[in-house]
């Protein structure tokens, strides 16, 4: 790295976080490694990448660093519908569950035990396409996995640069929170 | 200053086409519309004298296609094709006949126009919808409308009680009222898809935040045709779910940002 002396820091981290071997035989890339090749990895095969448990373990450290949240866990289920993906794991959804530092909603209830109730988390690549279709097969495969109706998810929309962004989804119509 | 409506209200509401627009130009109609099918449409005319402002708009009221084709369809209102009509009117026949039928017609309408209208409202304009017989266009020239998106999420919307308006002020294709829109704020950013029809994530991400922004929620529904949806039925097997037919399975989903990230 010694000829890299007239390259910005950053420019010289990322290069060397890229060049350095991992020892890992994995092709996946790794948690901080998001290069210009990996870039061009994820941009090629967004679709394939849509929905997986890679992709739910950085949002789950996401919830827990950034946002505090507890008690998270990562949870598989079958798709009922999988042909509504383009691609899945083992025909799964992958989900992250956990509780968050104080309720979403100025409405919700709190648990018996005093605490916010705990959230459903889809996490998808925000370069990737989505459709009715979908959503109403997400719905229908967690309320199967759970065995109970579920009125909103939480959609986490991961980006290459990490930023991780979160958005309700809600099953049917709702009034709009008042609060901003 | 009270202007007395004749509570009967026209039985069937009469939308002129003209130049690829839908407009009503009936006070009454305008009135049922609003009051008795929560459609309130536009009003897009203007005073002659200040053309450019926008601040006091009157009749006609501007529908939109959506409106228009609803209308239809529940058999609530008719397209008059106005340029037929007045085609009808102004056809320069060589036939001496018809040309002094249609002088006659146009005397015996003239004659008592304005006078027995109620003193508040008196145009000049000559009424020449009133002249010549209308042309009502079949309902075949709305009915590719009824099989959009933007026609499903609206008729949704518009059955559940919801005033719609055009939604190109934040992007989408309505603003959903929970109301009539001079007592509500608008609840929904709405956009309609077809089931299938893929849409770009950032779209949510933009969409979502801005209707957060403005206290509101981006509603996004499709048609769900027969036989898409599952459950799992008691033997722990994935079943089709089976809607009454008459029923129209529409699946709708609400969008807010989460309050963090």
């Amino acid at each position: 790295m010694s000829q890299a002396s007239n390259q910005d820091v950053g420019t010289s981290m990322m290069k060397s976080l890229n060049s350095t071997p991992t020892g890992s035989s994995s092709s996946r890339p790794k948690f901080g490694s998001q290069g210009l090749a990996d870039r061009a990895f994820n941009a090629a095969s967004a679709e394939n990448n849509l929905i997986n448990s890679d992709l739910a373990h950085r949002v789950k450290l996401n919830l827990d660093l950034q946002h505090l949240w507890t008690d998270l866990s990562v949870h598989r289920m079958p798709a009922l519908s999988p042909e509504s993906f383009k691609f899945l794991d083992a025909e799964e959804l992958v989900f992250v569950l956990g509780r968050p530092t104080d309720r979403l909603y100025a409405t919700d209830l709190y648990d018996a035990d005093g605490l916010p109730s705990h959230e459903w988390i889809l996490p998808v690549r925000t370069e990737s396409n989505w459709s009715i279709r979908r959503w109403v097969s997400v719905f229908e495969s967690l309320e199967a996995f759970t065995n109970e109706s579920i009125k909103r998810i939480l959609m986490a929309m991961y980006t290459d640069d990490s930023t991780v962004v979160y958005y309700f989804v809600h099953n049917g119509l709702i009034k709009p929170r008042k609060n901003g | 200053m009270d202007v007395q409506s004749e509570n009967s209200t026209p039985s069937s509401i009469d939308v002129s086409f003209i130049d690829g627009e839908y407009l009503v130009f009936d006070l009454e109609a305008i009135k049922s519309l609003r009051n008795d099918h929560h459609i309130s449409g536009i009003l897009i005319g203007t005073l002659p004298q200040v053309p450019q402002q926008s601040v006091f708009l009157g009749l006609p009221l501007q529908l939109m296609p959506e409106e228009a084709a609803l209308l239809v369809q529940k058999g609530i209102g008719r397209i008059i094709d106005e340029e037929a009509s007045h085609g009808l009117l102004m056809s320069t026949d060589d036939d001496y006949d018809d040309s002094r039928r249609a002088q006659e017609r146009i005397a015996e309408i003239e004659k008592p126009a304005g006078e027995s209208r109620d003193g508040l409202l008196v145009y000049s304009t000559p009424a020449v919808s009133g002249l010549t017989d209308k042309v009502v266009r079949s309902e075949s020239a709305v009915s590719s409308i009824y099989d959009t998106p933007r026609f499903h999420v609206y008729k949704y919307l518009h059955g559940k009680g919801f005033f719609l308006s055009p939604g190109l002020r934040f992007g989408s294709q309505f603003l959903g009222y929970p109301g009539d829109p001079l007592r509500y704020h608008s609840h929904y950013l709405v956009s309609g898809f077809a089931f299938d029809e893929e849409f770009p994530l950032i779209d949510l991400i933009g969409s979502g935040r801005l209707g957060t922004g403005v206290k509101k929620a981006w509603m996004v529904g499709a048609c769900v045709p027969t036989g898409s949806r599952r459950r799992v039925n008691n033997a722990g097997e994935i079943e089709m779910v089976i809607k009454d037919e008459a029923e129209e399975d529409f699946a709708s989903f609400c969008i807010e940002w989460a309050g963090f990230g």
